[in-house]
């Protein structure tokens, strides 16, 4: 009397979510937090080491699900993956175009010179200026991914916004230095 | 008793019994045993109704450790047999503890762990606090009147792998069944939030003797989320004094390293606790020559020297609200926890720094104790009127070292454990059947920046053409934020063996060897605590599988309802006799004849998990 349970359910299924790049952020969290609920290590600290051990593996599988759903980036590849399409999460420039990669690079000078000069007017300045074009570029990635469907453009996009996400963490790494 | 013997089929009410569990706070100057009574937590005291107990042992020649109030009292004229602060040396290397030649004791020369000579032998730290936790554990089974099902022991959430290893290595020394290493951060927050019926997003700073802690947590509907943590695990109240002795012995002229040094050292302590409610404080020594010798000490003073180390607090705060992707007017409310945020000066910088009033309704030296109690109790398996989920996250980045010396991050700080990576390797040569690599901990890209928490050999990888294998290794890091690694060779199926260089850590022969000394010293018969050791570990499973019989034996086919009621009574008769070796095995049977039991159990829940969320969707 096997329960017929998927043993890798896909991680819009654990959450019962649309897989979709547009998803309820509420409904997310709140069904994580149900899952977590039945499955964490703290409700089976008590119990055999089978049932730890199953309850440790059914609990990873959900932060990690959760941590990827919530991310729009890590949504968007994980979506093309079940679509059968891979995006390397680390620097594969093949397929950028040279006008991106241009501003990329103009960018990483400004960075660069915002930390010679101690400016932090500068590196809010291109903080926004940053995560302005990361946020239409999530735009445009959720109408490829939703209703156009275009799964190989909205691949190359995937990549850019890793760039861009890069660039927002050297900018923080950047706060954190001029901080102090 | 804390196990109730039921007939075969027969089925327990396991609500009935309370099972008996404590939370232990392992302090750097001060420790804590704390349980659930009448639905309150309550701090269990001592003989003489004092809830701390020092984290001070002291070690002579043949005799067994004195611990707390009486090792205090040796601390001057016995300095280098008297172990203080050790929970500093937790994990660490000579190398490592930046204060050690301001400490009065031996240091082996040696590369693992610290070792210190003693007139009772060399000892280390985990021993030392092993020997801690035994006097609370003695506590708390005197006062409870039974066998402990077992203990969350708090840590800093800042402490690596190799420090919450040591910790759990010292309880496993002390005879104490781990139900969970918890955070000392969240410990508060969750006896705060329970208390306060607290809503919203809360920092938690803790300053304790020796570490310093911030978390950030949202607390919504029984979830405790922490969202980020930081800290400096080598910052405390300890310091504080250090400041104040050093500006002492310089105004009075007098050397550090003479006799008047140590009793100058508890002056400058109570000076510092007077000027918490007294604008100044005196401190009077009898120097060489018997003169008695007075220094007037004002708050004011006070607060310039320890400027630059209340400063030092507000990085890692800083760091925390930026990965938490907080402003400081998102923060509700502000925990303050540990005996040193009593100090004005850090009242008045946390106010200043997080524009509100810290909040301070629960006793900062028990309130991680407390928490670690309710924890306890749940663990145990007891019930209580509320339920809540503690989601809590790793430190420290970890990664393995790649070419050059570099580190590479596989599983980032602040990431909600448990959590687990894998990253595959091939082979570069041809036939290679062994390969090594190294783990770290840090966030600095150097590895030499980075802690080393273990060399991993890989061996048993079927020989190949260089480059065909494919090595799956999976890093686990479980509920408690210890490190694990797995391996296999994906294209034969193959488990490669992994053997474990911890760098700083104790291997199991260690922790076999102290084991034994330990029993030695206490005059015990080893035979005879390993048969206890069994017996407990057995009955734990035996109520565990009475809790799943109870609750789901409809899941069992007749057949397989036989095997388990068969191993569980052979195990039952097994506990009865005196051969652990025989309840050993036995008790291996009963596990693995119930692994399927438990698969089906789990199923369950996801079932009702998924159920649960469905209906859910639907009604929205």
């Amino acid at each position: 009397m096997n329960l017929p349970l998927n043993k890798n359910p896909d991680y819009f299924e654990i959450f019962a979510l649309v897989p979709k790049f547009h998803i309820d952020m509420g409904s997310l969290d709140t069904n994580f937090r149900d899952f977590q609920r039945q499955v964490h290590p703290d409700k089976t600290a008590h119990l055999s080491d089978a049932e730890r051990r199953l309850s440790m593996q059914w609990a990873t599988l959900a932060n990690e699900a959760y941590q990827t759903l919530k991310k729009p980036i890590d949504r968007a590849s994980y979506l093309l993956r079940i679509n059968g399409i891979e995006t390397h999460s680390e620097g594969h420039v093949v397929g950028l175009s040279e006008d991106f990669l241009m501003e990329q690079m103009e960018w990483r000078e400004a960075l660069q010179e915002t930390i010679d000069n101690v400016d932090i007017e500068e590196l809010d300045k291109l903080e926004r200026r940053v995560k302005t074009k990361l946020t239409g570029q999530l735009d445009r990635l959720g109408n490829l991914l939703d209703s156009e469907q275009s799964f190989d453009a909205a691949a190359d996009l995937v990549k850019q916004t890793r760039f861009l996400d890069r660039l927002l963490a050297e900018i923080n790494n950047a706060y954190e230095l001029l901080e102090n | 008793m804390l196990l109730q013997i039921a007939e075969p089929g027969q089925s327990i009410e396991p609500e009935v019994v309370q099972r008996l569990a404590v939370g232990i706070d392992l302090g750097t100057t001060h420790s804590l045993v704390a349980t659930i009574r009448d639905s309150l937590p309550q701090v269990i005291t001592d003989e003489k109704d004092r809830a701390l107990l020092p984290s001070i042992v002291n070690y002579r020649a043949n005799s067994t450790p004195t611990v707390g109030w009486d090792a205090k009292a040796l601390q001057n004229e016995d300095a280098q047999n008297t172990i203080v602060s050790v929970k500093r040396f937790m994990g660490r290397t000579l190398t490592d503890v930046a204060h050690a030649q301001n400490t009065p004791y031996h240091f082996v020369p040696h590369e693992g762990m610290i070792q210190i000579e003693t007139a009772a032998g060399t000892v280390n730290p985990v021993q030392v606090s092993a020997d801690i936790l035994k006097v609370l554990h003695d506590r708390a089974v005197h006062h409870l009147g039974g066998e402990l099902v077992g203990a969350v022991i708090t840590v800093p959430a800042y402490f690596d792998d190799a420090q919450r290893q040591a910790t759990k290595d010292a309880a496993q020394i002390a005879g104490i069944n781990v139900l969970r290493l918890l955070n000392e951060p969240t410990a508060a927050a969750v006896a705060y939030g329970l208390d306060q019926g607290a809503e919203g997003i809360y920092a938690v700073y803790d300053l304790g003797g020796g570490t310093f802690d911030i978390s950030i947590l949202r607390l919504s509907r029984g979830v405790f989320e922490v969202l980020a943590t930081n800290g400096d695990p080598a910052l405390g109240g300890d310091d504080f004094d250090r400041v104040i002795f050093n500006w002492v012995s310089k105004q009075m002229e007098i050397d550090p390293a003479s006799n008047e040094a140590s009793q100058l050292l508890s002056e400058v302590r109570q000076a510092k606790e007077r000027l918490t409610d007294h604008p100044s404080a005196k401190i009077e020594i009898r120097g060489a020559n018997g003169a008695l010798l007075v220094l007037p000490i004002s708050r004011e003073i006070f607060n310039n020297l320890a400027v630059e180390l209340v400063k030092r607090t507000l990085t890692p705060v800083r760091k925390a609200l930026r990965d938490a992707g907080l402003d400081i007017g998102q923060i509700d409310g502000v925990v303050l926890v540990g005996g040193a945020t009593r100090m004005p000066c850090i009242r008045q910088a946390v106010a200043k720094f997080f524009e509100q009033e810290p909040l301070t309704n629960l006793d900062p030296d028990k309130v991680v104790a407390l928490g670690a109690a309710i924890q306890a109790n749940v663990l145990a398996g007891n019930r209580m009127k509320e339920d809540w989920l503690l989601l809590d996250v790793i430190p420290l980045s970890l990664g393995i070292e790649t070419m050059g010396g570099l580190m590479e991050k596989l599983i980032p700080r602040n990431s909600t454990i448990p959590i687990a990576r894998a990253q595959d390797f091939t082979t570069f040569k041809d036939g290679q059947t062994a390969m090594s690599f190294h783990v770290l901990q840090g966030e600095r890209e150097l590895i030499s920046d980075c802690r080393s928490l273990a060399r991993f050999e890989l061996n048993g990888i079927p020989p190949m053409a260089a480059g065909a294998a494919r090595i799956r290794v999976t890093f686990q890091v479980d509920a408690d934020g210890l490190v694990s690694v797995s391996a296999n060779e994906l294209i034969s199926g193959v488990e490669a063996k992994i053997e474990v260089k911890p760098s700083y850590g104790l291997n199991d022969d260690d922790i076999t060897r102290m084991l034994q000394e330990s029993f030695a010293n206490a005059q015990a018969d080893i035979e005879a605590r390993r048969l206890e050791e069994h017996r407990v570990d057995a009955k734990r499973l035996l109520e565990a599988t009475d809790v799943a019989l109870s609750e789901d034996s409809h899941l069992l086919t007749q057949e397989e309802l036989v095997v388990l009621t068969k191993a569980v009574e052979t195990l039952r008769e097994a506990i009865l006799g005196s051969d652990w070796q025989l309840i050993k095995q036995v008790s291996e049977k009963l596990n693995n004849a119930s692994t399927d039991f438990a698969g089906r159990r789990m199923d369950i829940s996801i079932k009702s998990a998924l159920t649960g969320q469905t209906l859910d969707t639907l009604a929205m």
